[in-house]
């Protein structure tokens, strides 16, 4: 992890653990930050654990980087993976619900997915941080 | 035991009114890590053989859509003889809310309104 406090940079394996290392470390800086730590955890749990569940099927392996830093009024929260894309998911094992989720809980939330993997931005409101 | 990167989650399970109703207690984290924990305690002795099931997350400190799976397929299959207390405000009713889900699963304001209606619901089913 990054040591400036006002940055987390994770990247961890594809494994169900990494859902609250990931969410710890980004509530940690959003606590800092004045965010909505209920809001960015359960908006981090539920990219993170999609990246788990959905990513790396089909044999493909890789890992889940998870980078959050605040900057202006903003904390930008980046879970990216490697994976294979945001690809329907017959044996899906969630509610389904988690995009939608992050959509609300989040001022602006974009999904970026290719066949090299999924991107999801998400930002939220903070207090005023390094420019 | 807890396997490395699983969340700390401890639920407990009592059996009350000559074991006609099992209380589950749930304390910690509920992620992808560890839902499965709660999964097994809802389907397992004493609460497939109980009449009804209330679930106590007062002391859950957080939830997400992992977590919430696994109350809503207990809920399903105990319908009217299930129910939940939760602390108001907290990351689980935050969820609760934002996925519309108190009804569905029966949150109730305290044990006693919960056990009465899950009794209520047992009376029904009967």
């Amino acid at each position: 992890m990054n040591a400036c406090a006002s940055e987390v940079d994770l990247e961890l394996p594809p494994e169900p653990g990494s859902v609250a290392a990931a969410r710890h470390a980004v509530r940690d800086l959003a606590r800092a930050a004045g965010s909505s730590e209920q809001d960015v955890a359960l908006a981090v749990s539920e990219a993170v654990s999609n990246a788990v569940i959905h990513a790396f099927r089909f044999g493909k392996e890789g890992l889940v980087r998870v980078r959050a830093r605040h900057r202006g009024h903003e904390l930008i929260v980046t879970v990216a993976d490697n994976g294979v894309g945001m690809i329907p998911d017959v044996e899906n094992p969630g509610l389904g619900v988690g995009t939608s989720l992050i959509s609300r809980l989040s001022e602006m939330a974009t999904f970026e997915s290719s066949n090299e993997g999924t991107i999801v931005t998400m930002r939220f409101k903070a207090n005023e941080g390094n420019a | 035991m807890t396997a490395p990167g699983q969340m700390d989650l401890a639920v407990t399970m009592t059996a009350v009114g000559d074991g006609e109703i099992a209380v589950v207690k749930a304390e910690g984290e509920i992620d992808l890590s560890n839902h499965e924990e709660l999964g097994t305690a809802l389907t397992s002795p004493p609460c497939s053989d109980s009449a009804g099931i209330l679930l106590d997350l007062t002391a859950v400190e957080f939830v997400d859509s992992s977590g919430l799976r696994v109350m809503l397929t207990s809920a399903q299959a105990f319908g009217d003889r299930f129910a939940t207390i939760l602390t108001e405000g907290s990351a689980v009713d935050t969820l609760f809310e934002m996925v519309d889900v108190r009804e569905r699963l029966h949150v109730s304001a305290s044990e006693e309104e919960a056990l009465k209606r899950i009794r209520a619901g047992a009376d029904g089913a009967g």
